[in-house]
């Protein structure tokens, strides 16, 4: 080795060491702080001081949106910060996609090469193919180097230098370029993940103010919508009996089409001689009459358990057996009881309607019989009806229209059920449609007096004479006597 | 064979020019914008189209190459022997970038498909001027 | 017939000649400048010798030839013929090489390539003349009409 060649060499040698100082320099800076935008600035200055890279930018990957951003620039009249290059395009857009490292020396006579052919195809093919793209950087720029940021193979960005002036860029300067790179994709990556991290912190604690709101929010939605559901079931209660109603709230009935046969006891009633009445009350008193008529009658069929069905008018339809029976003599002999009560109530009703001035007498007819029929929810998906169907039903509309005045007319069938504890009469034979052969009807005429149902309780009125007898709470029977012989001898 | 001083006639900063021939003998002169190092004793060429110089190396592998560099214009001939096509690797990649940045600057993008980097052997290398 | 655009790109820009040796080993050589009968289809390459050996070494009359030529602009074309005859150059021819220089200059100047530079290719002497009668034109025009014969 001459002396000229050691000089050179040793002139590289030195070069490299300042290099490699001013790289640990620029580096320790740049780890120093978490702040994006500061290790970015940082990295650029200290590019054009020490390397005299005059033109340069750093882009970080959106991942949410899939392209690069402009975070820094330096030696850019306008700062170009959020400017977005998309992936493939362009020098970094090509380094963004393949991950690695690009220098391009002469990129303007490359680019009039491309214009020339693209003209052409222009001019042949008579079309507009896409316009030039704008990238930011310099307008006429020439050499280029554009480097991949990763961490860990991880695509975090891509940093830039440039110049106008051709080949400007050596094999030496991308290996500082990719060492100082490589640094400040790690802090970048650092500090990326630290912001990301407070970003998060800041959104749990807003998430939490917020669950708290709507916790103490939902309280009073539920408290309100209790409030609403019980107004509502309320008023529904009025439209179904009782047992229906507690077997649709408390679950066991379904609302839905679905009906079943089933061993009941049907009971028909209608007020005799009601219609004419209608053409000739007034509807207020109508009304009243018929409301205070219904309530009293409803109330004695709940008492006894029966479900009651429908009113038309003044007709009543109700059955025992269904939702709840208590077996199918008890049923019977709870809806006899309770015909048996109603006409006890009417004639008390009859003296007070009298008192009020209303002179028509009102009679019910009643109608009971025992047997099979379909029993359930009944009509269409939108409107149903808890009802009971069948010949059944038939017969014992039959029986309510042949009874004799505040008269009940039971079935065979109802008689066989309850012949131990009430006494009956033989009636006529009722043909019904749907049956072959008639029935047999029996009237009742009361508990038979070894029934426990029997009462010796007396409680009769007529217009003039009211009539309470209780045999248990008679002390004096010579007195009871001597009252009753007093108005028998007035009356004769 | 290639030495340091004709690197800087590699990098397509300049035109080449290459001449190849069919097997009937009719030569076929073209300019090329770039012919790339490879190795020691290997120089590249991009393969986008199948042209004339494609067609000859198919039947006569011989190519007559000059190479430029633009800081001194010193002028090289080489004699080349085409060997084989890479479809992937370094060399590809580094061919496949460049022609997408510049296609893509101009909203070219797609239009130019690499299709591959046709490795040739150096067998002789003149400097002319 | 060699159309006027074609003359216009020959006798104005680079041109480089080819031929293929007697073993089907390609060579070439630059032109330092060309002339154009385009009524009888002959076109004459001046060339220097020192730095064209390979080329003549390979080089005889009734060789085969290409010649590429090719303006600033891209446009290029490529005309196949043969030798017919190999000369000296004229004084004439002369002026016109020293004319296509002093353009060239010009031209590499605008480009920013200084003088010294474009002379190391521009600033020899074209000391042989090759005469060809051209039998085919191609367009080589970089892009989509490449390769197509006129």
């Amino acid at each position: 080795m001459n002396k000229s060649e050691a000089f050179e060499l040793r002139s590289q040698l030195d070069r490299r060491n300042k290099e490699i100082e001013i790289i640990e320099t620029v580096a320790s800076q740049i780890n120093k702080t978490l702040d994006l935008d500061a290790i970015a600035k940082t990295m650029l200055i200290s590019m054009d001081n020490y390397f005299d890279f005059k033109h340069s930018m750093i882009l970080l990957l959106d991942q949410s949106e899939g392209v690069l951003k402009v975070i820094a620039t330096h030696g850019y009249e306008n700062d170009g910060i959020g400017a977005e290059v998309a992936i493939g395009v362009g020098v970094i857009g090509v380094v963004a996609k393949k991950k690695k490292l690009m220098r391009m020396a002469n990129i303007g006579s490359q680019r009039r090469y491309m214009e020339s052919i693209k003209r052409q195809i222009e001019s042949n093919d008579k079309v507009e193919s896409d316009k030039d793209i704008n990238l930011p950087g310099l307008p006429n720029t020439e050499s280029q180097v554009a480097i991949p940021m990763l961490v860990e193979d991880e695509l975090i960005g891509v940093f830039a230098v440039e110049s106008d002036q051709i080949n400007i860029f050596d094999k030496s300067d991308e290996m500082i370029i990719r060492i100082l790179a490589n640094q400040t994709a790690s802090a970048l990556q650092n500090a990326k993940l630290y912001n990301l991290e407070q970003q998060r912190l800041k959104e749990l604690d807003k998430a939490h103010a917020e669950l708290a709101e709507l916790n103490s929010n939902l309280e009073k939605k539920v408290s309100d919508r209790t409030e609403e559901l019980v107004q509502l079931s309320t008023k529904l209660a009025k439209y179904f009996s009782p047992q229906v109603y507690d077997s649709i709230f408390s679950g066991k009935l379904d609302v839905k089409i679905q009906t079943k046969r089933k061993s009941l006891t049907v009971f028909f009633c209608d007020l005799q001689g009601f219609t004419q009445l209608t053409e000739r009350l007034e509807p207020e008193i109508l009304t009243e009459l018929l409301t205070e008529y219904l309530t009293e009658m409803s109330k004695i069929a709940i008492k006894w358990g029966g479900t009651i069905d429908k009113f038309i008018g003044d007709a009543i339809l109700v059955f025992f057996g269904d939702p709840e029976t208590k077996g199918k003599k008890e049923d019977a002999l709870a809806c006899v009881s309770m015909a048996l009560e109603m006409l006890e109530k009417l004639e008390e009703l009859r003296g007070t309607w009298l008192e009020k001035g209303f002179t028509k007498s009102l009679k019910a007819r009643m109608g009971i019989h025992s047997g099979f029929c379909t029993v359930g929810n009944f009509g269409s998906e939108d409107r149903l009806d808890y009802t009971v169907i069948g010949n059944g039903v038939n017969l014992a509309s039959r029986l309510e229209g042949s009874a004799d005045p505040n008269k009940i007319l039971i079935s065979e069938d109802t008689y066989l059920l309850v012949k131990d504890e009430v006494k009956c009469l033989k009636n006529k034979e009722i043909s019904v449609k749907g049956l072959s052969y008639p029935i047999q009807s029996y009237e009742v005429s009361g508990f038979s007096s070894n029934s426990s149902l029997y009462s010796s309780k007396l409680m009769k009125s007529i217009p003039g004479l009211s009539l309470q007898f209780d045999p248990d709470e008679i002390e004096d029977n010579e007195r009871a006597m001597k009252l009753i012989s007093e108005v028998l001898s007035r009356l004769v | 064979m290639i030495e340091d001083q004709h690197l800087p006639a590699l990098e397509g900063m300049f035109p080449s020019w290459i001449t190849t021939s069919s097997n009937g003998g009719e030569p076929n002169t073209t300019v090329i914008s770039q012919i790339w190092f490879v190795s020691e004793t290997e120089v590249a060429l991009s393969f986008q189209f199948f042209n004339k110089t494609k067609k000859n190396i198919s039947q006569n592998p011989y190519a007559f190459a000059t190479i430029v560099n633009p800081a001194s214009f010193d002028m090289y001939n080489l004699e080349l022997e085409y060997n084989r096509t890479e479809n992937d690797g370094d060399l590809f990649d580094e061919m496949d970038m460049k022609l997408e940045a510049i296609a893509s600057m101009s909203g070219m993008s797609g239009i130019f498909e690499l299709k591959g980097a046709d490795i040739y052997n150096v067998l002789s290398i003149n400097k002319i001027n | 017939m060699i159309p006027s655009a074609v003359n216009e790109v020959i006798t104005t820009g680079v041109g480089h000649i080819g031929c293929v040796s007697s073993n089907l080993k390609p060579f070439h050589a630059d032109t330092l400048g060309i002339v154009c009968d385009p009524e009888i289809d002959e076109v004459i390459c001046f060339i220097n010798k020192s730095s064209s050996k390979a080329f003549l070494d390979h080089l005889v009359v009734g060789s085969r030839t290409s010649l590429f030529a090719a303006v600033i602009t891209h446009e290029s074309y490529n005309l196949k013929g043969k030798v017919t005859h190999l000369r000296d150059v004229s004084a004439d021819e002369l002026a016109v090489c020293d004319n296509l220089r002093e353009g060239m200059y010009a031209l590499y100047n605008e480009l920013g390539i200084p003088e010294e530079l474009a002379a190391r290719y521009w600033n020899r002497t074209p000391d042989i003349a090759i005469v060809i009668s051209v039998d085919t034109i191609f367009s080589q025009t970089p892009g989509p009409n490449a390769g197509k014969q006129l």
